[in-house]
């Protein structure tokens, strides 16, 4: 019994991870990143070394914190810092759309009606489902840490040389921190594909959300001037993305303010990722309860 | 007649009006922009806009005052506290320009109404006129209203000194700038709607467009003078011009901004009869 129940989450699971490696959305935004990072990254490339050019000083520290004259400590932290950004931003956004195509695509298509009419258990159905998109946003971050890799090392040069060690050993790290934040995202936009059965409205209204949230600072900030700076500090830090980059970075991209020791940070600040834990689970839970009790089809 | 019969029945015998009323292209326009008030969508939009609408008005009340005791510039009100304004409204109002987009072509062709409408006795490119002329008014619409209820709830929550004149010209300018740039957005979700048959891939295609095109578009400053090839970056040139002059900015007459913008806003209307022009030219070789 409890091997079949293995074998069809394996089943599942394995299924979710092929449909979005074949996902002509996933190669779309893929390459619309893989281009944009690029022309980003030459750019800074060619200015960074001018250091009298205030423009290059001002690109590579805009793009990736880099200022010149770091020690290896700051550059490490940068580095891990400005990585974090990058996975967090784009994988926020891949992992909002991957929660609607697990659902309102499936819906549309009637594979989700094929499914739930098989001998799974709906719990098996999202247990494979979260775990798909758990091992292909992995591999995806895999991806995207060596093209950043590659392109730093271009960038840094021989500074590089001295904290490859550290810094490689720090990058599995990092992508854990980006997956459990990422993931607030799937099973946020997993829950309205499941509440919401307008596929189209489902994802205006996750988009929606989204954009929301990102203009949480904005309105924190304006809100301050009534309530106070503690209030800014509160409000922002219910924010998935800042629970994170409060700790490396202060929210204010300053990369370079903790030594590169980024599990001392992840210790320290470990409440902020016990919280971000806290909403996963939450928004897992209330997605079980959700396709468990609701008419699918 | 038959004809006749009907022209007496509904009122329209000898009426001015008659042949606009009769014209497909305003038929398929009302619909669209009744069906699109029906929408549940624009009242969470709108619900949306009207809370960033408070807390920027209660923003601006203390903030405004405090920059005005430092110059003691009554236009302070504009530099300022209109300037706060611009990026929600363009957000949210762009934002709902795609997802209009989206639901007159994507979404009709998934649901198949836009197959019942290709069976009607109307030309292709009446329908795409129609969609484009109804889901521009629904969007002029709904940017006055969005600075309607900005503006008043700031000057609501002010209550300091108003340059009238120059807040209405200025006001009136951005909220046309603003319009362009929502009709832009709408054709471009058009474009993509009648490019991709997918429903899935045309609204994944149009949402990374929002994200890389407005969200994250600071890649395209890197391409220089090109980056104006983004819509965004054209739209934001000519609401800040490269001279330094904001349509918000009352250090300089308003005429100025004007000239310097004017490029940019004919460059925005050219993109748009361009966009328009192809998805007639894509949609008129879709099969029904």
């Amino acid at each position: 019994m409890f091997g079949a129940l293995m074998g069809n989450l394996w089943n599942i699971a394995r299924k979710e991870f092929v449909d979005f490696m074949e996902s002509r959305f996933i190669i779309i935004v893929t390459l619309i990143f893989l281009i944009t990072f690029s022309i980003n990254a030459y750019s800074v490339n060619a200015n960074y070394y001018t250091h009298g050019s205030a423009i290059g000083s001002l690109l590579a520290y805009s793009r990736f914190g880099l200022i010149s004259g770091l020690s290896q400590q700051g550059l490490l932290s940068t580095l891990q810092g400005a990585l974090c950004n990058i996975l967090l931003s784009f994988g926020g956004i891949i992992a909002l759309l991957m929660g609607y195509l697990a659902i309102s695509n499936e819906r549309r298509n009637n594979a989700l009606t094929t499914m739930i009419t098989k001998p799974l258990f709906r719990d098996t159905i999202i247990n494979g489902k979260l775990l798909g998109a758990v091992a292909f946003l992995a591999s995806f971050f895999i991806f995207i840490s060596a093209v950043y890799t590659l392109c730093m090392i271009l960038i840094v040069g021989d500074a590089f040389n001295s904290i490859i060690y550290a810094y490689l050993t720090s990058i599995p790290l990092v992508i854990i921190m980006a997956l459990l934040c990422v993931m607030v995202y799937y099973s946020y936009s997993l829950i309205i594909s499941i509440f919401v059965k307008n596929g189209t409205l489902a994802l205006f209204m996750c988009a929606l959300s989204w954009l929301i949230l990102r203009e949480v600072p904005n309105i924190s900030w304006n809100l301050r001037v009534f309530f106070g700076q503690s209030v800014y500090q509160s409000l922002i830090s219910i924010f998935p993305e800042t629970l994170i980059m409060i700790p490396i970075t202060n929210y204010v991209g300053d990369y370079a303010r903790y030594n590169g020791d980024l599990i001392n940070v992840v210790l320290t600040n470990s409440t902020n990722f016990v919280e971000l834990g806290v909403y996963l689970i939450i928004l897992i839970i209330i997605s079980y309860i959700a396709f468990l009790r609701r008419d699918i089809s | 007649m038959s004809d006749e019969h009907h022209q007496k029945s509904s009122g329209l015998q000898g009426s001015p009006y008659k042949a606009v009323i009769l014209d497909p292209v305003f038929h398929v326009a009302s619909n669209e922009f009744s069906m699109l008030m029906d929408q549940p969508l624009t009242f969470i939009v709108a619900l949306v806009i009207l809370v960033f609408a408070v807390v920027y008005a209660a923003y601006n009340s203390i903030a405004i005052p405090q920059v005005l005791s430092a110059d003691n510039d009554p236009s302070a009100l504009i530099n300022f506290g209109m300037e706060n304004m611009f990026w929600y409204t363009t957000l949210f109002c762009s934002f709902l320009s795609l997802c209009v987009g989206i639901i007159s072509i994507s979404d009709d062709r998934s649901n198949g109404s836009i197959r019942i409408l290709l069976t009607k006795p109307l030309y292709r490119r009446d329908i795409v006129a129609g969609k484009f002329v109804g889901g521009s008014l629904f969007l002029i619409v709904t940017v006055i209203a969005t600075l309607l209820v900005s503006v008043s709830a700031t000057l609501i929550t002010y209550r300091g000194p108003v340059p009238y004149a120059d807040l209405t010209i200025r006001t009136v300018s951005y909220s046309l700038l603003l319009s362009v740039y929502c009709i832009l957005t709408l054709c471009i979700a058009m474009l993509i709607g009648a490019f991709f048959k997918d429903l899935s891939l045309a609204l994944v295609a149009s949402f990374s467009y929002l994200y890389f095109g407005l969200v994250e578009n600071v890649y395209f400053s890197d391409l220089g003078s090109l980056s104006i090839i983004n819509p965004y970056s054209l739209y934001w040139s000519a609401f800040s011009t490269p001279l330094g002059k904001s349509v918000f900015d009352t250090s300089g007459p308003y005429t100025s901004w004007l000239s310097s913008a004017m490029p940019y806003i004919a460059l925005l209307l050219l993109e748009i009869f361009i966009v328009f022009l192809l998805v007639c030219a894509i949609f008129n070789k879709e099969e029904a």
